[in-house]
């Protein structure tokens, strides 16, 4: 769990140097150096993978998101005039892309996030995690109830909610990227989090 | 602080989101109330909890998601036709109503059917000039006559206000094929925005052309039409649809400057569509200024 003040360690947080160094990154890219466009693509490309497998529970679909979110990139690379963070940018549009996603899926009322198994209840994303050898030893300990529990909770947040959430707690992203990234203001990102922790908790109070 | 307040700030906190003003007074209410020091540390299990749902993918994933992504821009890298640019900026940036799209797509399919052979004659030709057969006819001897059509390069010196250059460079502002032309285009075209024809180009390029630097260059020539109607419209619409922040924010500066209260709605619109900080103040102080409410309804 995150300590006060801790997170994951973001862009946001990166030394000037590394900052230096990125921005010098883009601006090869957007020259045209494909070397460059790559080096960016590895820098960033985990952070995209975990938030869209987090958000979507499906590699499937986080591997679409991924295509789509990085060819828009090498797409509008040129537009980029660093009035922001590199990853604020990306994140405005691999969240976009995700929003639009999680919308059409409440739409479609698509697979539920659970499905049922002799041992009952079961994340879909866990039940394939399991033959996964990369996965941590402690997530098979985690009772598959609870887990089902979190997911049906996570399902009952707005899409934003879950956004920023999501954000939040396993990108380590500040409020005020959060804000940025989804268009909106500091406090709508901490008012959002903060309705998406008390629905948590109201829906696993008896399991903590 | 009492406990509900307190029990507010505990996400906050455990994110290390509060100001080390309020970190200190929920710390100091923490210190005093057992109560919430349970509550907290539910908080902290719900954390934990969700620490370890974070789904963990396998490298290989990732590298199968990196090589599908490289073999996409491969792809999309392949050089492409000058007629595809063209399509596509047509695509972009001029509106064909309904009723003439059949007849605007073959004119770009002949266009390009007529272009390519004249291209292809030319660089088939050690010529410097391009060439095409425009009609040909047997002749007597048993040979051919050909009528042939050639595009050549020539340098052409006069005023900007002759009205047959300012004819060249109405055609050069509009071409979709090279951005540098456009920019210098704009830059010799700036000062003639006396002429609507000039004008007119100048408001087309500043809302459609798909290069920012063409598009700040026309608003430059347009500053001082700030008044006229159709140069406000332009204004509003950049400010709100144009996808470079530097071209909004120079939109909006000049719409701030010259403000009038049909633009209220313009700029409270802007508050709720715009990321960018600087043209969310600009827009606010502006309402401000006005008495305006700084919501829509």
């Amino acid at each position: 769990m995150p300590i006060p003040g801790e997170g994951h360690i973001t862009a946001a947080f990166l030394p000037a140097a590394a900052r230096i160094e990125e921005a010098d990154l883009i601006r090869a890219a957007q020259r045209g150096d494909q070397g460059a466009f790559e080096s960016l693509v590895q820098a960033h490309d985990q952070s995209v993978l975990r938030l869209a497998c987090n958000l979507l529970r499906s590699e499937q679909d986080a591997f679409d998101i991924y295509q789509e979110a990085f060819l828009r990139v090498y797409r509008k690379l040129h537009l980029f005039r660093f009035d922001c963070s590199f990853r604020t940018w990306l994140f405005r549009i691999v969240t976009n892309l995700c929003l639009d996603h999680l919308r059409k899926k409440k739409v479609r009322k698509e697979e539920p996030a659970a499905i049922a198994t002799p041992e009952g209840e079961v994340d879909r994303m866990a039940a394939v995690a399991q033959e996964n050898p990369y996965d941590d030893p402690q997530r098979s300990l985690m009772s598959g109830q609870l887990r089902s529990r979190i997911e049906r909770a996570l399902s009952e947040l707005t899409p934003r909610e879950r956004m920023v959430f999501e954000m939040r707690h396993y990108q380590g992203m500040r409020l005020r990227a959060i804000g940025e990234a989804l268009g909106a203001t500091e406090e709508a990102a901490k008012n959002c989090l903060f309705r998406a922790t008390q629905k948590m908790r109201s829906a696993l109070g008896d399991f903590l | 602080m009492n406990c509900e307040s307190a029990r507010k700030d505990f996400s906050l906190y455990l994110y290390g989101e509060l100001e080390p003003g309020q970190e200190e007074a929920l710390e100091q209410h923490l210190d005093g109330c057992e109560a919430c020091r349970r509550e907290l540390e539910l908080e902290r299990a719900m954390h934990r909890a969700m620490d370890r749902r974070e789904h963990q993918f396998s490298p290989e994933f990732q590298a199968a998601c990196r090589r599908e992504l490289l073999s996409r821009i491969a792809a999309e890298a392949l050089p492409r036709g000058w007629m595809d640019r063209a399509k596509q900026w047509a695509r972009r940036n001029v509106y064909w109503p309904a009723i003439l799209r059949p007849a605007a797509a073959l004119a770009l399919v002949a266009l390009g059917f007529f272009g390519a052979r004249v291209w292809e004659a030319a660089r088939a030709s050690s010529e410097p000039a391009s060439w095409r057969v425009r009609n040909l006819a047997p002749n007597p001897e048993g040979g051919v006559q050909l009528e042939l059509e050639q595009v050549r390069q020539r340098t052409m010196t006069g005023r900007v206000d002759d009205e047959k250059i300012r004819q060249m460079l109405l055609a050069a502002a509009a071409d979709p094929t090279d951005d540098g032309l456009r920019a210098r285009t704009m830059d010799v075209l700036k000062d003639r925005c006396e002429r609507a024809e000039v004008r007119h180009a100048l408001l087309r390029a500043f809302q459609h052309d798909p290069n920012p630097r063409v598009r700040l260059k026309a608003l430059e020539g347009l500053r001082p039409f700030v008044r006229d109607p159709e140069m406000r419209k332009a204004l509003s619409t950049v400010v709100l649809a144009d996808d470079n922040a530097g071209v909004r924010t120079q939109a909006v500066d000049l719409l701030v400057e010259n403000m009038q209260s049909e633009m209220i709605g313009t700029l409270q619109e802007l508050i709720v569509r715009e990321s960018n900080p600087y043209i969310r103040q600009k827009s606010l102080h502006a309402l401000r200024q006005m008495n305006a409410s700084v919501e829509t309804f």
